[in-house]
C-alpha cells in the first residue's frame, strides 16, 4: 500500500514540476508574492500576566481575542480580561473542565466556544452550557480544538472530529470509520476556502469540502517518519498538530516542521533551513497572511518570505539565512515553550507554559535594525 | 357560554328550574331556633352550655308574618336547635333532645312529609350538624379522653346513621362546623389541654385530613359561631361583632362590619349569596330577632322579624343552594399510621438563634420520641394515626428551640407536609427535594 | 302452525334475550375494565365516536373552530388583527363596528401577528410551517415568506422598525430578520422553548422568554431563561434564569424601559405532593427583570385562590398598570406596577426569595380581577391605553376591557361555529382549572399545548416513584397509560383516582370526563417533525440510524436476542408494543416496577427521558442508564452509531400523520 502511494506521489511530483515550471503563475499569486515581500511587524514591550495578576494559573493553554475582550484558557480554568479586569471561570461556574485547551468566538452570535479536557462549553450571555460525549453527540470529551464556521461548530477531539449544527442541534462525527483518517485522534481544525481542514494524528490533513460534501486527505507523500525525503512534496509529516487558514493559504504544523499549501503547492519549513524556531510546533495561527508558530523553543512568525522568531530573550529575523539578524530586546516572552497565540490590530497575546504574554507592535523588520 | 345554548335547551332549563322549585315545600319560609326569652338572658346566649339549653324549639315562619303565625316543627322534643337545610332544601338536620335521660342526638326532618328520623345514637351529646356535599352529615359530639377531659370532637355520619367516624383528634373544643364552597369543613376550635387557648377556625377535609388554621380569632373574642360563606367572604361573629374575612386570604383580611355595643349579633346564616340572615339584638329590643341584610350594605336592613317572647336564632331560608365540592378521600382505613414531613424545621416566623438538630414528638402523655433532622432541616415521620401530637425542635445541646407546636394529627395513610415550624401560613413551600425523603420515614408509632 | 310460530318467536326472543344479556354483561365488563372499575356511566359513543378524528359521525359531531390565540391592534385603534390558530387565519376586525372585515389564510398553525411601523404590513409567525409571512394589509396578499427556525412564535420589532426578532420555539433559537431585505441575518441560541419577544423602547435590550427549563441536574430546581439581547449588536448579552419557574409564555417591557415583566408558572415538582392546600403543587405569577439587573418573582395567587396559566401581559402606556390574562381561570388581573416598583426597590435578596413563594403578596399589588370568557390568551393594548383586547380562545371571541373602569364593555364575535361540540367542551375543561382544588392548576398547566412540561413530579408524596410528565399528543391507540401502565384508558387516567391524587377535589362528572377525553384523543397532535426532511424521507444519518434501530446482530456479528432489539418493544406506527418491560431503569429507592414502552413519535420534543426524567437527553439513555444492555443491546455501538441512532429516533413520526401533513401542504397551497 505504501509503495503504491509512493509511486503515485512520484508521478504526482513530476506532474507538479511540469506545472510549476511549464506555466507562469496566475496574477493572483503574483500579488500574493508582492504581499509576502511586505515587512513583518515586530512585537515588543512584552508584559507577562500570571497568577499574580488574577489568572487562575501560569500554565496557559489557549488565548483568543474577542474585540475588547480576551479569553484565556489555562490548566486551572478559563479567564476573561475585560475592561482591565480578570474574571475566572471554573467548574463551579459551569465550565466543563478546568483544563481549557482551545477557545473560539462565533463572529455571528458572539457565543464563546470552549474546548476543555472533559467536554465542550458554549459560553453565551454569561452562562455555560456543557456538551459531553454522554449528553450529546460530541465524539469525545477531550477536545483539542474548536472553531466556529457560520452556524456550525467544529471540534477536534480524541475520538474524531465533530460538527454541531447550532440551528438543528444535529451532531456529525468523523473518524477513521467514515473519513480518510489514520485514527480518530484529531488535534486541530480550521475553516477556509469553503473547506474544513482537520489535523489528524498520523493522518496528515483531512479536508472536508463543504460544497461537494466529500473528504480528501493530505498525507506525507514520502511516508518517512524521521526525515522529509522529498522537499515540498506535500505535508512534511503525518503527525499534524495544528492547521490554520488565511489569505488562501493553509498552514500546517507538525512536531517535525511546518508546511504551507496554497491549494496547489505544498512547501515545507524546518528549523534547520528556515527561521522556524523549532520543528516541534504546538500551535499555529495565521492572520492576514502572516502565520505565528508556537513551538517548544519560541514563537516564530512568517509571511512567506520573512521570518521573525522570539526566543531566548532575542528577536531573530530571517534565522538560518544569509541575512539573519538578531535584535536585542528590552523585554521578551516569559517562556519559550509557547502553546497558543492570538492577535489584535496592534498587539499579540502568547500563551506559554509560564504565563500569558502581551506584546505590542513597536516597529517592523524594515524600521528596526538594531535594538527593540 | 350561555349564548352557545340553543333556545330549546334554555327552555328546558327554565322549565326544569320552575319544576324543581314547585317541588320544594315551604320555599321562602325561614326556619330558625327559638328560645323563650325567660330561659336565658341575651348576654349569655353564646355559650357552650346554651347549646344544650332546654325549651328551645325549631320553628318556621315567613319573614314578613307576625310571630303568632310561627309554626313549631319540633313539638315532640324537649329541646331542639341548630337547624340546617340540605342543599336541595328538602331535608332539615338538627340537634335535639327527645327525652330527659337521653343525650342530644342528630335528627333529620323531611320538610314535605314532616317525618323525623334519628341519625345518631350516642350516649353523649351531639350538636351543630352540617350537611356535607356528599349527603353525609358532620356534627360535634362530646368525647372523654384518656385524661378524663371532656370536649367536643368533630364527627361525620351517613344520613341513615351509618358509618359514624371521628375526624378531629385534638384536645380541642371543635364546634359550630359549616361547610365551605371548596368542600372543606370550617370548624371553630379551641384548645383545652394542656391549657386553654383562644378560638380559631380550622379548615379540614371531610375525612379529617389536612386540617389547618383558616382564621385566628380576635384576641378578645369568645366562642366563634358557625360561619357563613358566600364564595367571596366568610362571615361570622366574634365578640358580638359581625366580622368577615375574604375567603381567598382569610388570615389577613379581617373586616368588622357591625360593631358591638349598639347591635349584638348572635348567628349568621345564609339567605342567598347577596344577603345575610342575621340573628341580632338591637339596643332597644329585649330579644334577638332576624334581620335580612345585604352583604354590600349592612346599614340597610331589608326586613326584620322578631318575637317579644322568644330569641330568634340560627335562621335559614328554605331554598336550594349550590352544592360545595365533593372532596375525594385518601384515608385508608386499613392502615393505622400516617406520614408527616417538614421541609425545613428551621423555616419559621419565630426568629431564634440556633439550628435544629432534632425534632421531638409529644403526645398527650409526654414524649413519644425524637429523631435527628437532616442537614437541610427536613424530617420525615411515620406516626400513629388519629393521635394528637405536638412538636418541639431541639438543638444539638438539647435546648428547646421552638415549640411545643399546636396539636395536630394524621389520619390513616394520610401524608402531611409542613413548610416549616411556625412558618408563615401564606408561604408556599420552596421547590426543593427534602433530604429526609431520600430515605424511609422514621417510625414513631406509639 | 301458529303454535310453531309461537315457539319460533319464543326461541328468537330467548336467543335475543340471552344474546343481549351476554352482550350486556360483556359490555359492562368491558366498561369496567376500561374505566378501571369505577362506576362511570360510559356509553359506546364515549370511546367509539367522540374521540374519533375522522369519519362521518366525527365530522357531524365536531366543528371547525377558530381558536384565536393572539392579536395585534393598529396604531390608530381602528383595526384588530387576530390569529386564529386552528383555522390558520389572520382575522381583520373593525373595532368601531366590532365586525370581522376579512379572513386571510396564512401558514400552518399561526402563532402571532405584528404590524410593521408603517402599519401597512402584518407579519405572521407560522409555528408549524417554520416561517413568517408578510401580508399586505391593503390587498390581504401574502407578499413574502421568510424561513426561520423551528416553531416561530412570538416576535417584536426593533425600535427603528428595521429588524424583527422571532422566538423559534422548537429549535430553541431567536431569528433576527432584516425587514428591509426580508432576510434572516442571524440566529441566536435562546432558552428552552423560547416563545415571546419584547424589545425595550429604549432600544437597548430585547427580552426573549422561554417556556421550559434549561437542562438541569436531576431533581434540582427548574430554571427558565429569559434571554437578553443587546439591541445594537443583536447578540446575547445575558441569560437570566428564573429559578423554580417555567412556562414564561409572554414578556413585555414597561414604556419607560425600567422593567421587563413575564408571565410564569412556579411548579413545586420537587416537593412531595402531600397536599394541594397552601400552594403546595403549582403557583402562578410574574417574573420581573429590573433595570439594575435584579430579578424578582411575584405570585398573582392568593392563599385560597389560584390564578393559573398566566398567558399574556400588556402594560398601559402610563406604565402604572399591567394586565395579565389567566387562561386557566378565565380572568384578567390588573396589576399596580408602581406598587411593585416600590416593593422591589429596596428588597433584599432574602425578601425577594420570600416574595416568590408568598401567596399573600398579591394583595399588595393586584388591584382588580376581571372575569372573561373561556380561556383568555393574547392581550392587545390600544395605543391610547383606553382598551385592552382579550382573545378568548375557547370562545372564538374577543372581549374589550375599558381600562378606565376595569370592566368588559364589549365583545367581538370572530365568527366561529355557534355550537359547542362535545370536544370543544372538553377543550374548555382541559384548559380550565375549575376541576382542581382552589383552581390551582389546569390540565394545560402540566400539559401546555397538550404536550408536557418537561418536569418530574413526586405525585406519591413519598420522595420516590417519581413521574416524568408525558405528552398527551397523539394518544389515540396508545393505551395503556401512565409509566407503570396501570391505566387502561384515559377515562381511568383522568377519573376518580386522578382526583384523589392530582386534582384533589371533586372528580369530573361523567359527561365532563367524556368531553375531556374526547378533546385529548381527538384534538391534541404533535407538530410536524422538524427533524424529518420536507418530503418525509430520511437523511443519510437517519438511514444509518434506522439500520441500527432495526439490527439483529451486534457489530461483531453475534445475534442480538430478540428481547434486546429496539424493534421488539418499539414497533408499529407508534413505535411501541404497549407492553410492560424492565429496562433496568428502576432506581434503588423505588418500588420495583415494569414500565410501559413509551411511543416514540416526536420523541425529540420530550426531554428529559425515562420514567423519572433522569436522562437529560436521548444520548444519556444509553450513555448513562444502560450499563448492562438492559435497555436494548447498545454498548457495542460506536459513538457515531449512537449519534445515527439518535438522529433516527428524532425523526420518528407516525406515517399517517406525516402523510396527512404532506397532503395538507399540497391542498392548502402553502408558500
Amino acid at each position: 500500500m505504501m509503495n503504491a502511494r509512493n509511486t503515485y506521489t512520484v508521478s504526482g511530483l513530476i506532474i507538479t514540476a511540469v506545472l510549476l515550471f511549464g506555466f507562469t503563475r496566475p496574477n493572483g499569486n503574483e500579488s500574493k508574492e508582492e504581499k509576502k515581500s511586505e515587512s513583518m511587524p515586530l512585537y515588543g514591550n512584552w508584559k507577562t500576566y500570571g497568577k499574580k495578576d488574577g489568572l487562575p494559573s501560569d500554565k496557559i493553554y489557549a488565548v483568543r481575542a474577542d474585540g475588547d475582550r480576551l479569553w484565556v484558557g489555562t490548566n486551572q480554568g478559563l479567564a476573561l480580561l475585560e475592561d482591565g479586569v480578570w474574571t475566572v471561570y471554573t467548574e463551579e461556574d459551569g465550565l466543563a473542565h478546568r483544563g481549557v485547551l482551545a477557545i473560539d468566538v462565533s463572529p455571528v452570535t458572539g457565543d464563546v466556544w470552549i474546548a476543555t479536557m472533559s467536554g465542550l462549553n458554549r459560553f453565551s450571555g454569561g452562562k455555560f452550557e456543557t456538551f459531553t460525549q454522554f449528553n450529546s453527540g460530541l465524539a469525545n470529551d477531550v477536545i483539542y480544538s474548536v472553531i466556529c464556521d457560520g452556524k456550525d461548530v467544529w471540534v477536534a477531539t480524541g475520538g474524531g472530529a465533530g460538527v454541531l449544527d447550532t440551528y438543528t442541534g444535529k451532531w456529525g462525527i468523523y473518524t477513521e470509520q467514515n473519513a480518510p483518517m489514520h485514527e480518530p485522534w484529531t488535534y486541530s481544525i480550521c475553516a477556509g476556502g469553503n473547506k474544513i481542514f482537520i489535523a489528524a494524528w498520523g493522518g496528515g490533513v483531512i479536508e472536508w469540502n463543504k460544497e461537494t460534501q466529500r473528504f480528501r486527505d493530505y498525507t506525507d507523500p514520502d511516508g518517512e517518519m524521521e526525515i522529509d525525503l522529498f522537499p515540498d512534496d506535500g505535508v512534511v509529516h503525518d503527525i499534524t498538530t495544528a492547521v490554520s487558514y488565511s489569505n488562501d493559504m493553509l498552514w500546517v504544523a507538525t512536531y517535525f516542521g511546518m508546511s504551507t499549501y496554497d491549494g496547489t503547492h505544498w512547501k515545507g519549513y524546518f528549523d534547520h533551513d528556515s527561521g522556524l524556531a523549532s520543528n516541534f510546533i504546538n500551535f499555529i495561527r495565521a492572520k492576514d497572511g502572516i502565520a505565528f508558530m508556537c513551538t517548544d523553543n519560541g514563537l516564530s512568525s512568517f509571511n512567506g518570505e520573512t521570518w521573525v522568531t522570539y526566543k531566548g530573550g532575542k528577536v531573530i529575523i530571517d534565522g538560518n539565512s544569509a541575512g539573519e539578524r538578531s535584535l536585542d530586546a528590552t523585554s521578551s516572552i516569559s517562556h519559550d515553550f509557547t502553546i497558543g497565540v492570538d492577535l489584535t490590530e496592534n498587539e499579540i497575546w502568547v500563551a506559554t507554559s509560564k504565563g500569558l504574554c502581551r506584546g505590542e507592535v513597536i516597529g517592523s523588520t524594515e524600521t528596526k535594525t538594531s535594538k527593540l | 357560554m350561555p349564548r352557545r345554548f340553543s333556545s330549546y335547551k334554555l327552555f328546558f332549563i327554565v322549565l326544569l328550574l320552575f319544576g324543581c322549585s314547585k317541588d320544594l315545600p315551604h320555599e321562602g319560609k325561614v326556619i330558625f331556633t327559638r328560645l323563650p326569652v325567660e330561659s336565658v338572658s341575651g348576654d349569655r346566649i353564646n355559650s357552650i352550655e346554651n347549646k344544650y339549653a332546654t325549651n328551645m324549639e325549631i320553628a318556621m315562619a315567613f319573614m314578613g308574618e307576625k310571630p303568632e303565625h310561627t309554626e313549631v316543627l319540633t313539638r315532640d322534643f324537649i329541646s331542639a336547635r341548630a337547624p340546617e337545610l340540605s342543599f336541595d332544601g328538602s331535608l332539615l338536620v338538627f340537634s335535639g333532645l327527645k327525652n330527659e335521660e337521653g343525650a342530644w342526638q342528630i335528627w333529620t326532618m323531611d320538610l314535605k312529609s314532616g317525618e323525623i328520623v334519628q341519625v345518631t345514637d350516642s350516649r353523649t351529646n351531639c350538636t351543630d350538624p352540617a350537611w356535607l356535599p356528599n349527603g353525609d352529615i358532620t356534627f360535634s359530639k362530646m368525647v372523654t379522653d384518656d385524661h378524663s377531659l371532656k370536649y367536643h370532637a368533630l364527627f361525620t355520619i351517613g344520613v341513615d346513621g351509618c358509618c359514624e367516624q371521628r375526624i378531629t383528634f385534638q384536645p380541642h373544643e371543635d364546634i359550630n362546623a359549616s361547610v365551605l364552597h371548596d368542600g372543606r369543613i370550617l370548624v371553630a376550635s379551641k384548645q383545652v389541654y394542656p391549657e386553654s387557648g383562644p378560638y380559631k377556625y380550622l379548615a379540614l377535609r371531610p375525612d379529617g385530613t389536612k386540617a389547618e388554621v383558616f382564621h385566628l380569632a380576635h384576641a378578645t373574642s369568645g366562642m366563634m359561631d358557625k360561619a357563613f360563606e358566600n364564595n367571596e367572604k366568610v362571615f361570622f361573629h366574634e365578640a358580638d361583632e359581625l366580622t368577615s374575612v375574604k375567603f381567598n386570604r382569610p388570615l389577613h383580611s379581617r373586616e368588622r362590619l357591625l360593631t358591638g355595643g349598639q347591635i349584638q349579633v348572635n348567628s349568621i346564616r345564609s339567605f342567598d349569596e347577596q344577603n345575610l340572615l342575621l340573628s341580632l339584638k338591637k339596643p332597644d329590643e329585649k330579644t334577638f330577632g332576624l334581620a335580612l341584610l345585604s352583604v354590600e350594605d349592612f346599614s340597610r336592613e331589608k326586613s326584620y322579624f322578631s318575637d317579644p317572647e322568644y330569641h330568634i336564632l340560627e335562621a335559614t331560608e328554605v331554598r336550594e343552594r349550590s352544592v360545595p365540592r365533593k372532596l375525594p378521600s385518601r384515608v385508608n382505613s386499613d392502615m393505622s399510621s400516617g406520614y408527616l414531613f417538614s421541609m425545613n424545621a428551621d423555616a419559621s416566623d419565630i426568629e431564634i438563634e440556633g439550628k435544629t438538630a432534632k425534632v421531638r414528638v409529644l403526645g398527650m402523655n409526654g414524649i413519644i420520641g425524637e429523631t435527628a433532622v437532616e442537614e437541610d432541616g427536613s424530617f420525615y415521620l411515620e406516626l400513629t394515626s388519629d393521635l394528637p401530637v405536638r412538636f418541639q425542635t431541639v438543638d444539638a445541646s438539647g435546648e428547646i428551640l421552638r415549640g411545643p407546636s399546636s396539636w395536630m394529627w394524621v389520619r390513616p395513610d394520610e401524608r402531611r407536609g409542613c413548610a416549616g415550624c411556625h412558618q408563615d401560613r401564606e408561604i408556599a413551600p420552596y421547590n426543593v427535594v427534602p433530604k429526609a425523603l431520600e430515605s424511609a420515614p422514621f417510625v414513631m408509632i406509639r | 302452525m301458529r303454535k310453531n310460530r309461537l315457539y319460533i318467536l319464543v326461541i328468537i326472543a330467548f336467543v335475543i334475550g340471552v344474546g343481549y344479556s351476554a352482550f350486556h354483561k360483556w359490555s359492562v365488563d368491558h366498561v369496567l375494565y376500561i374505566t378501571g372499575g369505577v362506576d362511570h356511566p360510559i356509553g359506546c359513543v364515549s370511546c367509539h365516536v367522540y374521540p374519533e378524528r375522522d369519519g362521518l359521525l366525527a365530522n357531524m359531531l365536531n366543528e371547525d373552530y377558530l381558536s384565536p390565540l393572539n392579536a395585534a391592534v393598529s396604531e390608530d385603534g381602528s383595526r384588530l388583527y387576530v390569529i386564529a390558530q386552528d383555522a390558520d387565519l389572520l382575522i381583520e376586525v373593525d373595532l368601531n363596528s366590532r365586525e370581522v372585515l376579512s379572513n386571510t389564510k396564512v401558514g400552518r398553525r399561526p402563532h402571532s401577528a405584528i404590524l410593521t411601523r408603517d402599519q401597512k404590513t402584518a407579519v405572521v409567525t407560522n409555528q408549524w410551517a417554520n416561517n413568517i409571512y408578510f401580508i399586505d394589509l391593503k390587498t390581504k396578499e401574502i407578499t413574502d415568506s421568510v424561513p426561520v427556525g423551528g416553531g416561530p412564535a412570538g416576535m417584536d420589532l426593533s425600535v427603528d422598525g428595521n429588524l424583527l426578532y422571532v422566538a423559534n420555539t422548537y429549535t430553541n433559537n431567536i431569528s433576527v430578520v432584516d425587514l428591509r431585505t426580508k432576510q434572516e441575518i442571524r440566529r441566536l441560541h435562546g432558552g428552552n422553548y423560547p416563545t415571546s419577544v419584547a424589545a425595550s423602547p429604549n432600544d437597548d435590550f430585547v427580552f426573549v422568554a422561554s417556556q421550559r427549563t434549561v437542562p438541569i441536574e436531576f431533581r434540582t430546581e427548574p430554571m427558565t431563561e429569559v434571554t437578553i439581547l443587546n439591541a445594537s449588536s443583536q447578540r446575547v448579552s445575558e441569560r437570566k434564569y428564573f429559578n423554580s419557574a417555567h412556562i414564561m409564555e409572554n414578556v413585555t417591557v414597561s414604556p419607560s424601559g425600567d422593567m421587563a415583566v413575564a408571565t410564569m408558572v412556579r411548579p413545586k415538582n420537587n416537593v412531595p405532593s402531600a397536599q394541594i392546600e397552601r400552594g403546595w403543587m403549582i403557583n402562578h405569577g410574574i417574573g420581573v427583570i429590573l433595570k439594575d439587573g435584579r430579578t424578582a418573582q411575584l405570585l398573582l395567587d392568593e392563599p385560597n385562590a389560584f390564578y393559573p396559566d398566566p398567558y399574556d401581559i400588556v402594560i398601559h402606556p402610563d406604565g402604572k398598570r399591567a394586565y395579565v390574562s389567566h387562561s386557566g381561570v378565565d380572568m384578567v388581573s390588573v396589576v399596580n406596577l408602581d406598587r411593585i416598583r416600590s416593593l422591589l426597590a429596596d428588597a433584599s435578596e432574602e425578601e425577594l426569595k420570600l416574595y416568590a413563594n408568598h401567596l399573600g403578596m398579591s394583595g399588595e399589588f393586584v388591584v382588580d380581577r376581571i372575569k372573561t370568557g373561556s380561556n383568555p390568551k393574547g392581550l392587545a393594548m390600544s395605543a391610547d391605553g383606553k382598551f385592552v383586547y382579550v382573545v378568548e380562545r375557547m370562545e372564538d371571541r374577543v372581549s374589550v376591557i375599558d381600562t378606565d373602569v376595569s370592566e368588559i364593555v364589549n365583545t367581538i364575535d370572530l365568527g366561529g361555529p355557534s355550537r359547542i361540540s362535545y370536544t370543544r367542551r372538553g377543550g374548555q375543561l382541559f384548559s380550565n382549572a375549575g376541576h382542581t382544588f382552589h383552581n390551582q392548576y389546569s390540565c394545560y398547566t402540566c400539559h401546555p399545548d397538550g404536550h408536557e412540561d418537561g418536569l418530574t413530579y413526586d405525585l406519591t408524596g413519598s420522595g420516590r416513584n417519581l413521574a416524568n410528565v408525558q405528552t398527551l399528543r397523539d394518544l389515540y391507540g396508545t393505551a395503556p397509560f401512565k409509566w407503570i401502565g396501570t391505566n387502561q384508558s384515559v377515562y381511568k387516567q383522568c377519573g376518580m383516582r386522578f382526583s384523589r391524587f392530582v386534582t384533589r377535589t371533586e372528580s369530573f362528572s361523567p359527561e365532563d370526563l367524556d368531553a375531556v377525553v374526547a378533546y385529548i384523543m381527538r384534538e391534541l397532535t404533535h407538530p410536524p417533525n422538524i427533524h424529518r426532511l420536507p418530503n418525509g424521507a430520511l437523511t443519510e444519518a437517519q438511514q444509518r440510524g434506522k439500520a441500527i434501530y432495526e439490527r439483529t446482530v451486534t457489530n461483531d456479528g453475534r445475534e442480538i436476542p430478540e428481547k434486546d432489539r429496539c424493534t421488539t418493544c418499539h414497533n408499529g406506527p407508534n413505535y411501541s408494543n404497549f407492553q410492560m418491560a424492565d429496562v433496568g431503569t428502576n432506581k434503588e429507592n423505588e418500588d420495583e416496577s415494569l414500565f410501559d414502552s413509551p411511543n416514540l413519535n416526536n420523541i425529540y420534543e420530550s426531554a428529559p427521558y425515562l420514567h423519572d426524567g433522569s436522562a437529560a437527553t436521548l444520548e444519556e439513555i444509553w450513555t448513562k442508564f444502560n450499563d448492562h444492555d438492559t435497555h436494548g443491546y447498545a454498548n457495542d455501538m460506536t459513538k457515531d452509531q449512537l449519534n445515527d441512532l439518535v438522529e433516527y429516533l428524532k425523526s420518528l413520526s407516525a406515517e399517517r400523520y406525516y402523510k396527512k401533513d404532506l397532503n395538507y401542504k399540497i391542498n392548502k397551497g402553502q408558500l
